[in-house]
């Protein structure tokens, strides 16, 4: 009996241990408790917001780094840095660190920098801070700064505030480029000073106040900004492995903000309107069929043609995405908001019989055509996509393999692919597109090349006047819609729920969402 | 003893060698490499192949390899591929969060299992008995992220008495330590069970018993002290997982911890991280055993005898 006392003594400090830790969670931790509140004109503002980031994750903080090109990075450098320019939208740009900026060819720039921006160390903006920047992202290839800059040949201080730009050749996107919060603006001294911690200095409205890399970032409204001040004073970029934790977070109080949420998940947050608020966008980026058009069964056009008439996008879209995304209804390959899409060109509807016939005239003679994908939404879709081709006597077999490995086996030179079920980035600029179409294109995972395309491209980018460039890419979609490298499939809807009062938050098509000013208004 | 310290210590050279070899084949073998993430829709081909170069991807695993633990064996860990952050400093900023789990974990699971193990072994045959068999049985069969999730729906969103993950507080070790503390509770509960059971029926004990020991002293003294070397061996095991890093707990808990960071590694194919993780988790686990094997000497006298002998015989040779 005394023995058994013990062991059940021995249980019940286990167990008050436990009920005694459970006092002990951190403000940090309880996001419920923390955070109090700032009142201003009768309006309480919540002081601290915990936000769950996608699944893209904050690896690094710098703008020049290979590992800076998510989404969510993005969020944080709008946070932290200025650019030179700022992007309003619909091809307009207007100041941010500089107030105005001239060209006369759009491949010589002089930009004029605000006299009023310190950095969050103290140190005043100059034009050698730009010419430091624009250099280090030359420097280091792979990252977005890099990929920003990089066409920039030369670039010079003409005096403290005054810098002069210029580019390799004509580029009337360069503005896009600038406007990016890749491209933004560091601190020379500060980086010199610490080159891990230095990328961390910006001029931006949030300063950093901790960070783990693919963890979280913790930042702090910068009360000395040149520009309006955050109404929120602490916000927490957190990443959650686990989708169930996510949710579970936002249900208690733990975070504010939910990027994230599982798609099965959406009809239940959309419901729960006394508790959350949902604000959903749709992403620029494509989900696709890719055809290796150097194969012998995918590089005949019929075969490619049956195909598109086979498939059904709204099946797709229902049963891999859960009903949130919208279909695509352009019979060729363009962002859902990139600039001077062609409307006019019709999508090649379902039509089983048509794509037997197409099937009929193609090389295809009932061989075993790999699907490649990645992914588990994309591998999904690719599942449909191999039951839909089924129905019209094509046999598929699907390779599942993760990013790195999809675009290790499906490049523009050396192609071991036949059919890829993916989702391609597609920014806001007609110009990004060719990075689909162009030979040795970064993404172009069909080998897609034509002649007429190249040309027009290079001529799209010399063009300054929009209707011209505009001509130009609607041509191009014209010619891709004929040769069909790509079948554009849907684009997904994303739903980003929040706490009810949270607002502010500007979303992007590109997820390149602002939350500068996002804040939160408590009842 | 010292020399069995030493010997032991030296068998890390092969063991590190063997594994950062495994490591770096297993990862040239899958698809893709590290710069695959990193393309940009402005790259070129040059660009490309300027970044294939600066890593290396233009030679041969092997030249990477030998480069890579060259700088091993001068203190070097490297720089991740991706962030280009030390691979130490990565190591060391989760290493602490790892630790901290670990250990709560393992003293929980501690805690529970031998006074449980205790507890079945003297009771064999009956209906308690059967009860901990059962729920050791839970316990090691149980997957450890399903477990973890319902805890995280009962106590962090119906109840709401501990967060639901992150890693703020004490509060927020509680149920990461019971998910991955009670599958060890399992089986370290069984081992104790078995242990003692043997021990029990030893005549030793017999005759202690008829000498008028109180049972207390029979079991804590006598029966305990003899099954001691398995629980140690499941426990040192246990804390050597725990140390490795478990990215299951660590991605339902959202615990900054070495197995997410490895598994983060493999998945971006960063090689030096990955290999950097590997070969700090071997070392622990072989420190970790090794400080196992000596604690065998302090809690048995026969172990320790053998080492003294040992050391006499060779002053005697000499």
């Amino acid at each position: 009996m005394k023995r058994f006392k013990l062991v059940l003594a021995v249980m019940l400090c286990v167990l008050s241990c436990f009920f005694f830790l459970a006092g002990c969670g951190s403000d940090q931790g309880n996001g419920k408790d923390s955070g109090e509140d700032t009142e201003a004109g009768g309006v309480k503002y919540r002081e601290e917001l915990d936000v769950i980031i996608d699944n893209t994750k904050i690896a690094i903080l710098d703008p020049h780094s290979p590992a800076a090109g998510t989404s969510s990075a993005t969020w944080a450098f709008q946070m932290i840095y200025d650019t030179l320019v700022a992007d309003l939208g619909d091809g307009q740009f207007g100041p941010d660190l500089a107030t105005r900026w001239e060209t006369e060819d759009w491949q010589h720039f002089t930009f004029h920098l605000r006299d009023d921006v310190y950095f969050h160390n103290g140190e005043k903006l100059t034009a050698a801070d730009v010419v430091y920047t624009v250099e280090r992202a030359k420097e280091n290839p792979g990252s977005a700064g890099h990929d920003k800059l990089s066409i920039v040949e030369s670039v010079q201080a003409v005096d403290e505030h005054t810098v002069e730009m210029t580019l390799q050749s004509v580029n009337v996107e360069f503005l896009y480029y600038i406007s990016d919060s890749r491209a933004s603006i560091l601190n020379q001294k500060a980086i010199e000073a610490d080159p891990e911690k230095g990328t961390w200095i910006g001029t931006g409205a949030w300063t950093v106040s901790d960070f783990a890399s693919n963890e979280y970032v913790v930042l702090e409204a910068n009360e000395n900004y040149w520009g309006e001040i955050p109404k929120t004073k602490k916000m927490t970029l957190k990443y959650v492995a686990e989708e169930s934790t996510r949710l579970m977070q936002l249900e208690n109080g733990e975070a504010q903000v939910c990027f994230s949420i599982n798609a099965n998940d959406y009809d239940y947050v959309e419901s729960q309107t006394d508790k959350f608020v949902t604000f959903p966008f749709t992403s620029n980026n494509n989900s696709y069929i890719a055809f290796n058009m150097n194969d012998p069964i995918c590089g005949d056009l019929n075969f490619r043609k049956a195909v598109a008439s086979a498939i059904d996008r709204e099946e797709m879209v229902a049963s891999a995405f859960n009903g949130y995304g919208e279909v695509n209804t352009l019979g060729t390959f363009w962002g859902f908001r990139t600039e001077f899409k062609n409307e006019n060109i019709p999508i090649i509807p379902k039509d089983l019989e048509k794509a037997k016939e197409y099937l009929a005239q193609s090389n295809y003679n009932g061989e075993t055509v790999e699907i490649v994908s990645a992914i588990p939404d994309l591998i999904k879709t690719a599942q449909i996509v191999q039951a839909q081709l089924a129905e019209i006597g094509i046999n598929t077999t699907i390779k599942e393999t993760d990013p790195p490995g999809i675009s290790a086996y499906a490049t523009y030179a050396d192609n071991k692919a036949q059919m890829i079920v993916y989702v391609g980035g597609i920014s806001l600029n007609a110009g990004s597109t060719k990075a689909y179409f162009y030979p040795y294109g970064s993404y172009n995972r069909a080998s897609y090349k034509n002649d007429e395309v190249i040309a027009l491209y290079d001529l799209a980018v010399s063009q300054a006047d929009p209707a011209e460039r505009e001509a130009t890419y609607h041509k191009i979609q014209e010619i891709v819609a004929e040769d069909l490298p790509y079948i554009n499939l849907m684009n997904t809807t994303f739903l980003v729920c929040c706490a009810k009062g949270v607002e502010g938050l500007k979303l992007s098509n590109l997820a390149y969402h602002d939350l500068t000013y996002m804040y939160m208004i408590e009842e | 003893m010292l020399r069995y310290v030493i010997r032991r210590l030296l068998w890390l050279i092969p063991v590190l060698l063997c594994v950062s070899l495994l490591i770096y084949v297993l990862m040239d073998l899958a698809p893709g490499t590290v710069i695959d993430s990193m393309i940009t829709e402005q790259m070129t081909p040059e660009d490309i192949e300027k970044l294939r170069q600066e890593y290396d991807l233009d030679k041969p695993v092997i030249y990477r390899y030998v480069k890579y633990m060259w700088g091993f064996f001068h203190g070097d860990l490297g720089k991740s591929q991706v962030t280009g952050l030390s691979v130490w400093d990565s190591f060391i900023s989760r290493f602490p969060a790892t630790l901290k789990l670990s250990l709560v974990s393992v003293v929980f699971g501690a805690v529970l299992a031998i006074p449980i193990g205790i507890f079945a072994a003297q009771r064999a045959g009956t209906i308690w008995d059967n009860l901990t068999t059962g729920f050791t049985l839970i316990g090691t069969s149980m997957p450890s992220f399903w477990l973890g999730l319902l805890l995280l729906i009962l106590f962090a969103y119906k109840i709401q008495l501990f967060p639901a993950g992150g890693y703020q507080g004490p509060s927020s070790y509680v149920l990461p330590a019971i998910t991955s503390g009670l599958m060890m509770t399992a089986i370290t509960a069984r081992q104790t069970r078995s242990s003692m059971l043997e021990v029990l029926r030893a005549d030793y004990l017999r005759t202690a018993r008829a000498k008028g020991v109180p049972e207390r002293l029979v079991i804590r003294r006598h029966a305990l002290k003899n099954a001691w070397i398995p629980i140690l061996t499941t426990i040192g095991m246990g804390l050597s997982r725990f140390l490795a890093g478990s990215a299951v707990i660590e991605t339902v808990f959202s615990w900054p911890g070495i197995g997410r960071l490895t598994v983060e590694a493999v998945s971006q194919r960063d090689v030096t991280l990955a290999c950097g993780c590997v070969i700090m988790t071997s070392i622990l686990y072989v420190i970790i055993l090794l400080i196992v094997d000596l604690l065998y000497a302090f809690v048995d006298p026969r172990i320790r005898g053998k080492y003294a002998s040992g050391s006499r015989k060779r002053k005697v040779t000499a």
